[in-house]
């Protein structure tokens, strides 16, 4: 058995208003995504969300470090019904060739003794003076249930053709 | 031959002050660790310490850290620690809530150089307060060219690693 097997891929044909792994198979130890991303709205930077298990309610939060251009920031959040990420894509004021980039680790995502904690490494707009970011975050579900799904939203706009994302499974054994 | 192979793996049954993971086979390229911790510590976060191969000397570590709205950087030198340090969630912390470490140890097994590291760390809570999160970057470094056989993690202090708390140690093959 391989140690790293790739669950699922998706890659946009078309726009879509969101991305969603389902039916995630309980029999890895971590979970990771890696994904490319960009969105239809008229924005440089903005929020990028991140439901598990399609529950909203108010049981996110996230923590962030953020550079951005020659500023770097902390940015916490909480109670919000998705882990957010303050600028975690970007719409069409950006060069229409450059997408935002996440990886994001999920570990012990089986585990009922613990809510769900989630690394977030991410880029975007790269090539946009004032708005370039790179950030290194977590996120938090205050749930210890296993997760099956998960959904990724930007706050306005679809994701567009060519967005895509890869879902691997991590063996402990 | 696979890229990524499982050394070891396993989740505290009960509180401890450390693990320990020796006998480490220098068949690989590179180590990568995964840790989910919480401490015992009546505190928000407390240090998570590495030692390689039972020294206390000479590590150093340079860190970039936010816990408020403005990221700190700093540095320990080989006569402040005996360990690498990162940052893990202790006990005033959101009930159930670890935190999540992953550590990339290149060319562990190398003779000729001294043993960087590279540390990814994020202590989650249900706060936005001051001080009471924390994600943190450590480049860390044993300056020693003996082969790492061997890896402890510990709680800083008197406290104690939790229940649940648990790792895996891959080694990772080139081609």
């Amino acid at each position: 058995m391989a140690i790293i097997e790739a669950i699922a891929t998706t890659y946009l044909e078309a726009d879509a208003a969101s991305v969603t792994f389902s039916s995630i198979p309980t029999t890895y130890e971590h979970l990771q995504v890696r994904g490319s991303h960009r969105t239809s709205a008229g924005t440089s930077g903005q929020p990028f969300y991140i439901e598990l298990n399609a529950t909203a309610g108010t049981g996110y939060s996230s923590h962030g470090m953020i550079g951005t251009d020659t500023t770097v920031s902390g940015q916490p959040q909480t109670g919000t019904a998705a882990i957010a990420i303050w600028d975690g894509t970007h719409g069409t004021l950006v060069n229409a060739a450059d997408y935002a980039t996440i990886i994001m680790d999920v570990m012990d995502y089986r585990n009922a003794n613990k809510n769900t904690t989630v690394q977030l490494f991410m880029a975007d707009a790269m090539t946009l003076s004032g708005a370039s970011r790179v950030t290194f975050a977590s996120g938090l579900w205050d749930d210890t249930a296993a997760i099956t799904q998960i959904k990724f939203t930007p706050s306005s706009g679809n994701m567009v053709r060519g967005s895509e994302f890869t879902l691997y499974g991590l063996n402990s054994s | 031959m696979a890229a990524f192979t499982v050394i070891s793996a396993a989740e505290l049954g009960a509180s401890a002050a450390s693990f320990t993971i020796s006998s480490i086979s220098a068949s690989y390229d590179h180590l990568y660790m995964t840790i989910s911790a919480r401490d015992s510590k009546s505190a928000y976060y407390n240090n998570l310490e590495f030692r390689f191969n039972g020294d206390s000397t000479p590590y150093s570590c340079t860190y970039l850290i936010a816990q408020t709205a403005t990221p700190t950087s700093s540095r320990n030198t080989s006569s402040e620690i005996g360990d690498v340090l990162t940052t893990m969630a202790a006990d005033s912390t959101l009930a159930d809530t670890f935190s999540t470490t992953t550590i990339w140890i290149p060319n562990y097994s190398n003779t000729s150089n001294d043993k960087p590291c590279l540390i990814k760390s994020v202590v989650p809570n249900n706060s936005t307060t001051d001080d009471q999160w924390r994600v943190q970057l450590t480049a860390g470094l044993w300056a020693s060219t003996d082969a790492i056989d061997e890896i402890r993690v510990k709680s800083d202090g008197a406290s104690e690693l939790m229940q649940y708390t648990s790792y895996v140690l891959y080694g990772i093959n080139g081609a």
